[in-house]
């Protein structure tokens, strides 16, 4: 079976179909949303949404770079837990200009990046459960900076970072786009995008080709904690009081993004993280808004997640069909 | 003597060790409130169960894949046994219900990793929220009382026994450990699981079904799991949880990581998930007895856990060696 150009470079049906599934579901939860309650998506509503897209998706990115480079991450909630009551801290107990904190907030989360990076990197320790190591650490020194109490935002500038309007948009969403848009850029037109790939493809030949391995991973880690840092400041700015557990929650919901993403575009990219956080955060917030209890959610994201891991097997079907028999066969044994 | 000396400071002992330490040193710092034998009988009474439930996942983790479902196995195996034993039938039937629905989801989570190939860790996200969302959505939230009937079942009773300074609860978790550590050690089976932890591949082609191996671990993984939060509803906190928390998973992992410093060096063992659970407890206990911070607690699992796996995996790059290995391995 000859494989000539054009097989090559028209995208299959099997490649297609995933981008319109997800786009018709997405649309068909808005409007089945849209009609159940005659609210949904009104002006103000709409910016609660993206808000919450904001901090889903920032958080999923992080953990799309580490996903990226075929490591698994178990850190980066508690991480984001800490990060955001060392936020708090920072402003009220040491008073620090807000601005000023965000930088170290920033700063402290890449450090637990950097921590599980080096182990995972330079000593070779197995990812999943360095994480989880790193991140009870992280968790726990959390709670020296609370103290175990909440610690209340009582000024406007305060909470800044989740209420503060640039042309009527939220800070956040424009933080996000800003953010977002920097990393889309760096993963699909850059250099060091390629590099991230090829280190998830196969370390081994990417270390032979020239690339350093352990600092691309080092990034990656480094990446997904300060991202995270984020999501954890603006879920304590939103909700007024810095408490350790506000970012417990997200582990499923950013896994779900990432792999919604990795099912539609056929890789783990930042487009396809932003749309499968929109999905989830869409469908968490409609099923809140419609008064049912938060697990329903919970479990409708987890039903997702296995779904768009089904489909993102379809993939590998695809590719097998593609590859001569001979050649499949041997791959296979 | 040297030879005595040296079999007794084999590395294989390390975690007896370290057990003695933690002791030793909460025996000092905190004093009698520590070594009573009340005291004690109590930290075996908090690492029985605790023990129990991890069994499975260290089969799991030992054949080189990941559990992370067992919380809220324990759970869904709570609420779904104090559903039904409110519901007015008896406490045999609730439990069977309650290990049935922690069994259910251990399948689910084997037929996603066999079936479909997914990544262990992801497929276990998955079921897990699915499962914890199940566990809460049967009461919407909330602890399902059984503080008065619960003393009439089998298990409590059972559990209320003693002998001498042993609870009844940590006999069980010794029986459970000896006979899984005899499959582990003496059959087949057990050597099929640290086969496929070192080499997936090769066993596959020596023709030894693995799928069927895999099965069994998840399903006795679920199995442990339900047990446990079986025995924690009834005995500890005679109510169905909804949420048994993420404690349980960092624990769980750090028990099971600490475990392989003990008897097979580098390779998650039950009896050392026994030795480490008894590890955790005492260290749970002694630092509340001192009235330390809650962050201390946290931060000294995270510590032991990091040094856990650090042990394992120098310990393994020793074993395997170096040669044929590039630069970046």
């Amino acid at each position: 079976m000859e494989l000539d150009k054009k097989t090559l470079n028209k995208k299959s049906f099997g490649e297609v179909l995933p981008v319109i599934v997800f786009s018709v579901l997405l649309v068909l939860i808005i409007v089945v949303f849209r009609i159940m309650m005659p609210g949904f998506l009104q002006s103000s509503s709409v910016y609660s949404i993206l808000r919450k897209i904001a901090s889903i998706s920032l958080a999923a990115t992080g953990l799309t770079f580490i996903i990226i480079i075929g490591k698994v991450d178990m850190s980066f909630h508690l991480i984001g837990c800490s990060a955001g009551v060392c936020f708090c801290w920072l402003m009220v107990n040491v008073g620090i200009h807000p601005v000023i904190a965000v930088v170290l907030t920033l700063i402290y989360g890449g450090l637990w990046g950097v921590i599980t990076g080096i182990l995972v990197s330079k000593l070779k320790f197995p990812d999943i459960i360095t994480s989880i190591a790193v991140g009870s650490i992280a968790y726990g020194s959390g709670y020296l900076f609370s103290n175990a109490a909440y610690i209340y935002l009582h000024q406007a500038s305060e909470k800044a970072i989740a209420y503060a309007r640039i042309a009527t948009v939220p800070l956040p969403i424009w933080i996000m786009i800003v953010v977002l848009g920097i990393c889309y850029w760096i993963m699909e037109k850059t250099e060091v995008g390629r590099k991230f790939y090829s280190v998830g493809a196969n370390p081994k030949t990417a270390f032979l080709s020239g690339i350093n391995v352990s600092r691309i991973i080092i990034i990656a880690f480094i990446l997904g904690g300060v991202l995270v840092s984020f999501t954890g400041m603006f879920m304590n700015a939103e909700q007024g009081f810095g408490a350790v557990n506000t970012t417990l929650s997200i582990l499923p919901q950013c896994y779900s993004a990432v792999f919604i993403g990795w099912a539609i575009f056929k890789k783990p990219c930042i487009h396809g993280t932003i749309f499968g956080a929109s999905l989830t955060s869409i469908i968490t917030l409609g099923m809140a808004q419609m008064s049912l209890p938060y697990y329903w959610g919970n479990l409708v994201n987890a039903c997702i997640l296995i779904i768009a891991l089904m489909i993102s097997l379809l993939k590998y079907n695809d590719r097998e069909k593609m590859v001569p028999p001979e050649k499949s066969k041997k791959e296979e044994a | 003597m040297n030879k005595v000396l040296k079999t007794l400071f084999r590395a294989e002992f390390v975690l007896f060790y370290v057990l003695i330490f933690v002791f030793l040193v909460f025996c000092i710092l905190a004093g009698p409130a520590f070594y009573s034998s009340f005291n004690i009988t109590n930290i075996l009474k908090a690492s029985g169960p605790l023990a129990i439930m991890l069994y499975g996942v260290t089969w799991v983790v030992a054949s080189g894949k990941t559990d992370v479902a067992f919380p809220e196995i324990g759970s869904l195996t709570s609420m779904t046994f104090a559903y039904i034993y409110l519901a007015g039938s008896s406490s045999v039937m609730a439990a069977i219900f309650g290990i049935g629905a922690g069994l259910a989801m251990g399948l689910v989570s084997a037929i996603l990793v066999i079936k479909f190939k997914f990544h262990p860790l992801i497929s276990t996200i998955a079921v897990s929220t699915a499962g914890g969302a199940l566990a809460i959505s049967i009461s919407g939230g909330s602890a399902i009382k059984l503080a008065a009937i619960a003393n009439k079942t089998f298990l409590y009773s059972l559990c209320r026994q003693q002998i001498g300074p042993f609870p009844m609860i940590f006999i069980i978790a010794i029986v459970i450990a000896a006979i899984m550590w005899f499959i582990q050690d003496k059959t087949k089976f057990g050597q099929y699981i640290y086969a496929i932890g070192d080499n997936p591949q090769a066993v596959k082609e020596a023709g030894v079904p693995t799928w069927k191996i895999n099965l069994i671990l998840y399903i006795v993984s679920a199995l442990c799991a339900a047990f446990a939060g079986l025995v924690y509803t009834i005995t500890v906190y005679t109510s169905g949880q909804p949420i048994m928390g993420t404690s349980f998973f960092l624990n769980g992992f750090t028990m099971v990581f600490l475990g392989a410093l003990a008897i097979k060096l580098g390779k998650c063992n039950v009896i050392g998930t026994l030795i480490s659970a008894i590890i955790l407890s005492c260290l749970t206990n002694g630092l509340t007895q001192l009235g330390a911070h809650y962050s201390l607690t946290q931060l000294s699992k995270g510590i032991l856990l990091l040094v856990g796996v650090g042990v394992v995996t120098f310990t393994r790059r020793k074993r395997i060696g170096r040669t044929g290995l590039l630069k970046y391995e």
